[in-house]
C-alpha cells in the first residue's frame, strides 16, 4: 500500500540531477516531502545495491537522475546507470511488483521544472497504481 | 514543499593532499598540421616538445592543405611557414619518419614506443598530443570507380600551377563536388568545396557543381563566400537521395533528383553528363593501428574518431595527460582544426606545464586488496584508465594453505593521480572491494536507513 | 573459471517459501568474477527477496555473508556461527559450494541460488562462453587448441559434419563451427596434415560416463 505521501529516493548525479534539484528548489517548485535526495558523484555510482536497498528499507520508488546520453563527464556512467535500472525493473516485474518503482530520468542541470514534473509524475503513477 | 526534503550531500572538502612533480615534457605525434600548431604552442610556453612526424620533412605535413590555403587566406595565414617555424624552433626536438606504436603508463609517466624508420625506440614523457589525418574509410553510397576521387585525394593530388590532377596534363573542364552523403555532421567539405571551387573557377575557368543534401554555411564568412560562389557561376544543387554515378558517353554521368525543384510533373531528375571528375566527400576515420593505440588507452572512439564521445571538452580525452586533435578528434576545416589544436594544447599545458601538482588522495577510490577477486571489472570500466592489477596485496581470495610468509598477491590498484573519484569502479565491483574514500557506501546506506 | 547465473527469482522465492530466517551466502571466487554470486550480488538479491516477501505480507529475515571460497572445507568455518541462527542457507556459489554447505551444515537445508552453467571465460565484459567440458582426456594438441568436445555441438572428434555452413553451426548462426575454427587454426599453423589423421573413438570413461570422478594424489596428502 502506498501512502498519500509516498517515499521516493532520488539518486542524483552531481553534474545534472543535483543541480536540477537545486534549481527546482530555487524556483520554489512543489516537491513532495517524502522525497529523499542522495547526491552521487556520477549517475554511474547509482549501484544496483543502492537502488534495491532503498526499496528494501521501505521506499515506494527510486528515481535515478543522471545526464543525457553523450553528456557523461565520465564517458559511460549514465549508460551504466540506465542499464542497471532496466535490469532491476525486469526483476521487479518477476517478483510481482510494478517496474515503475525504479525509473531512470535523464535531466539537464538547469531543468528544475523537468525535475519537479518527473517527481510529480512518479507520485501520480504510484498513487494511481 | 520545496526545500524541505532530506538531502544527503557529497562530503565537501579534502584532507589528503599529495605533492607530485611532473616534468614539463610532451610528445606530439601525427601527420596533421594540428600537430605542428600544438608543438609550437607548447614549446612557446616552455614545455620540452618532442615532435614525431611520419614523413622525412615537416613540409609534407602541411602539403595536402596547400590547395585550401591557396583558396583561403585565413588557412594560408595558419599554415604558411608553420612547418618552417617549427623546423627551426629551439624548444622542439624533431623526429622524422616516426610513428607511435604503443603507449602505456599514466599522466606524468608515459612510456611511448615509436617506430623510427625500421627501428623501435622507447621514449618517456609526461603528456601526449596526437594529431592524425583521417584516412578515407569509404565513399558513402557511391561505388568506387574510375574518375571518382575521395575529397582528400583530390586536394592533395591537384597541381596548383596547372590545375591538373595527378597523372593528368591539364586541368579538368568541370568538377562535381558530391557532399555529405554520409551520416556525420561535418562541415569541412562544404567549406572546402565552396572556397576551392571559387579558386578553381577563377584561376582555371573550371565549371564547378556542388551537389549536397544541405550546404553547411554556419562558419565564419561563409555567407559571403557562398555569394561569391554563386556570382562566379558555381552551381549548387540539393539532392534527396544519394546521386547515381555511372559511366556515360564521354565521361562520368551523375543523376539525381533535385530537391529544390517544384514541378507538377512529378520528381524532377537532373543529369550532369560528360564529366571529367567527380569528387566525393569520404567518411574519414583513423587507420586501424592508430585507433588501436587510442583504444588501449581506453579513449572511446565513435565512427573511428574520438570527438563525438566528448563534446564538452575539445581535444581532451578521458585519459589524463593525453589530448587528440586533427581528424583523429573530428574531421574539421583547417581553421576549426587549428582552434581544436590550440585548446587541446592548452589543456595539456594545464597538466604538464606547472612542474608540481597537488593531487587529492582523498577524493578517489581505493581497493581493499584482501577482498579483490582480480576479476578486472574495475580495470575494464574505469573511464580514465586509472586502475591496474598489481602484485601488492597481503592476501586475496585465492590464498592457499602453505603460502610463504611475506608473499604478495595480485589485486587491483587505483592510481590516485589520475582517479577522478567518479565511483564507477566501486559501483560495479562484484566483491565490494572498492570504496570511494570520501564517500563510502556506509554514508548512503545509513542515510537510507535513517530516512526511510 | 566456473560460469554461473542466478536462478529465476520466482524459483528462489518458491524454495524459500517455508522459511522465515535464512543465511544468504556468496562466494568470493569464480562466481564473484562472473558477477553471479559475489558480495554485491548477495546484497542485491537479499534486498529483492526481502522486498518480494514484504509485498506478499510474509516478511523474511536474511543474514548476508560472503565466504572467501565455498569450495574448501576450511572456509565453511566462516559461516558456522551465522548458521546457528537460521533455518536454512541460500548459497549463491556454484554447485560445489551448495553441496559443501549441505554437507557441513547437515541438519539445515541448503538451497542453490545459482545455476552452475559451464567452464568458460568472458569473451567480453558481460558475455561468457563455454570452452571446456572437463571430459578428463584432453585433445587440444590434436585440434589446434580448439576443443571439439566443448565447442562442437555434436562433440565430433573428426569433423566437420554436414551442418557446417559458412563457418557457423547448423544449430544457430551465432555459434561458430568448431571444426571450421580448427581447420583455420591448423592452416595458420601449417599443420593441416593433422586433419588427415583419424582421431580414434574417445574413452569417455574419464568423463561423466565413468561415474563420479576422483583424483587421489598421494604425493600431496598430508
Amino acid at each position: 500500500m502506498v501512502s498519500k505521501n509516498p517515499k521516493i529516493v532520488a539518486f542524483c548525479c552531481e553534474e545534472s540531477g543535483m543541480p536540477a534539484y537545486e534549481h527546482a528548489v530555487s524556483l520554489g517548485l512543489d516537491l513532495p516531502d517524502g522525497l529523499k535526495v542522495v547526491a552521487l558523484p556520477c549517475g554511474g555510482k547509482a549501484e544496483t545495491g543502492y537502488l534495491m536497498k532503498a526499496l528494501d528499507e521501505g521506499a515506494d520508488a527510486v528515481m535515478v537522475f543522471a545526464c543525457y546520453e553523450g553528456n557523461c563527464k565520465y564517458v559511460r556512467g549514465n549508460i551504466r546507470a540506465e542499464k542497471r535500472v532496466n535490469y532491476l525493473r525486469e526483476r521487479l516485474e518477476k517478483i510481482g511488483l510494478s517496474p515503475e518503482k525504479i525509473v531512470f530520468c535523464p535531466v539537464a542541470p538547469a531543468s528544475g521544472q523537468r525535475f519537479a514534473e518527473l517527481v510529480q509524475r512518479e507520485v501520480d503513477t504510484l498513487l494511481g497504481a | 514543499m520545496s526545500g524541505q526534503q532530506a538531502v544527503l550531500r557529497i562530503p565537501a572538502g579534502t584532507s589528503e593532499l599529495k605533492e607530485v612533480s611532473i616534468q614539463p615534457s610532451v610528445i606530439v605525434a601525427g601527420d596533421h598540421p594540428a600537430g605542428l600548431l600544438m608543438a609550437e604552442h607548447l614549446a612557446d610556453l616552455g614545455v620540452a616538445v618532442t615532435l614525431m612526424v611520419p614523413f622525412p620533412t615537416l613540409e609534407e605535413v602541411v602539403a595536402p592543405y596547400r590547395v585550401i590555403a591557396s583558396a583561403d587566406e585565413s588557412v594560408a595565414g595558419l599554415l604558411q611557414e608553420v612547418a618552417e617555424r617549427v623546423s627551426q624552433h629551439a624548444g622542439i626536438t624533431r623526429v622524422t619518419q616516426a610513428d607511435l606504436v604503443d603507449i602505456s603508463g599514466w599522466w606524468g609517466d608515459f612510456s611511448v614506443q615509436a617506430r623510427i624508420g625500421e627501428d623501435l625506440k622507447t621514449f618517456h614523457t609526461s603528456g601526449i598530443a596526437m594529431a592524425y589525418r583521417g584516412n578515407p574509410v569509404d565513399l558513402p553510397g557511391i561505388p568506387v570507380q574510375e574518375g571518382v576521387l575521395p575529397f582528400t585525394d583530390f586536394l592533395s593530388g591537384i597541381n596548383l600551377q596547372t590545375g591538373a590532377l595527378a597523372g593528368k596534363a591539364e586541368s579538368p573542364k568541370q568538377v562535381v563536388f558530391l557532399l555529405d552523403a554520409g551520416e556525420r555532421d561535418e562541415k569541412w567539405a562544404s567549406v572546402a568545396a565552396i572556397r576551392v571551387g571559387v579558386f578553381l573557377k577563377r584561376k582555371f575557368g573550371t565549371q564547378v557543381f556542388i551537389l549536397c543534401r544541405e550546404l553547411k554555411v554556419s562558419v565564419d564568412e561563409m555567407e559571403q563566400d557562398y555569394r561569391a560562389a554563386r556570382e562566379s557561376g558555381i552551381i549548387v544543387f540539393k539532392y534527396r537521395q544519394t546521386p547515381r554515378v555511372e559511366k556515360g558517353s564521354g565521361g562520368l554521368r551523375v543523376v539525381f533528383e533535385d530537391a529544390a525543384a517544384i514541378s507538377s510533373h512529378g520528381p524532377s531528375e537532373i543529369t550532369l553528363d560528360a564529366l571529367d571528375v567527380v569528387v566525393a566527400q569520404e567518411r574519414l576515420g583513423l587507420s586501424e593501428d592508430r585507433a588501436e593505440v587510442l583504444r588501449k588507452l581506453r579513449i572511446p572512439l565513435e565512427d573511428g574518431v574520438a570527438g563525438p564521445n566528448n563534446p564538452q571538452f575539445t581535444g581532451r580525452t578521458p585519459k589524463k595527460g593525453v589530448v587528440v586533435a586533427g581528424d583523429a578528434w573530428f574531421p574539421e576545416y583547417p581553421t576549426d582544426a587549428a582552434m581544436t589544436a590550440l585548446s587541446a594544447a592548452q589543456e595539456l599545458y594545464k597538466w604538464v606545464g606547472k612542474g608540481t601538482y597537488q593531487v587529492d588522495a582523498y577524493r578517489v577510490a581505493e581497493v581493499d586488496p584482501s577482498k579483490c577477486a582480480t576479476c578486472l571489472t574495475c580495470f575494464r570500466i574505469c573511464p580514465h584508465d586509472s586502475i591496474r592489477v598489481e602484485r601488492y596485496g597481503e592476501r586475496n581470495v585465492y590464498i592457499t594453505q602453505g603460502a610463504k610468509e611475506g608473499a604478495t598477491w595480485e589485486a587491483a590498484r587505483v592510481k590516485i593521480e589520475t582517479c577522478d573519484g567518479c565511483g564507477l569502479c566501486a559501483s560495479e565491483c562484484p566483491a565490494k572491494a572498492i570504496q570511494l574514500i570520501y564517500y563510502p557506501d556506509m554514508e548512503v546506506l545509513d542515510f537510507l536507513a535513517k530516512n526511510l | 573459471m566456473i560460469i554461473a547465473e542466478q536462478k529465476p527469482i520466482e524459483e528462489i522465492l518458491e524454495m524459500l517459501a517455508p522459511h522465515k530466517k535464512i543465511l544468504l551466502a556468496g562466494c568470493g571466487a569464480c562466481v564473484t568474477v562472473c558477477q553471479a554470486g559475489g558480495e554485491k550480488e548477495v546484497g542485491v538479491l537479499a534486498s529483492q527477496i526481502r522486498v518480494a516477501r514484504q509485498e506478499a505480507g510474509n516478511p523474511i529475515e536474511i543474514i548476508e555473508t560472503t565466504l572467501t571460497r565455498q569450495c574448501e572445507p576450511e572456509f565453511m568455518d566462516e559461516a558456522k556461527d551465522l548458521m546457528n541462527d537460521v533455518e536454512a542457507v541460500l548459497s549463491i556459489a556454484c554447485g560445489i559450494g551448495v553441496q559443501l554447505m549441505a554437507q557441513t551444515f547437515y541438519d539445515k537445508p541448503a538451497y542453490p541460488g545459482l545455476n552452475t552453467s559451464f567452464l568458460g571465460f568472458p569473451e567480453e565484459h558481460g558475455v561468457f562462453t563455454e570452452r571446456c567440458a572437463a571430459c578428463g582426456n584432453c585433445v587440444l594438441h590434436l585440434t589446434g587448441g580448439i576443443c571439439p568436445i566443448a565447442r562442437c555441438s555434436k562433440s565430433l572428434l573428426n569433423g566437420p559434419c554436414g551442418g557446417s555452413q559458412d563457418g557457423k553451426c547448423e544449430i544457430s548462426k551465432d555459434v561458430d563451427c568448431a571444426w571450421q575454427l580448427i581447420y583455420d587454426r591448423l592452416k595458420a599453423l601449417g599443420k593441416l596434415e593433422n586433419l588427415a589423421e583419424i582421431i580414434p573413438p574417445k574413452k569417455w570413461i574419464t568423463s561423466r560416463d565413468g561415474g563420479p570422478r576422483k583424483i587421489v594424489r598421494e604425493d600431496l596428502r598430508i
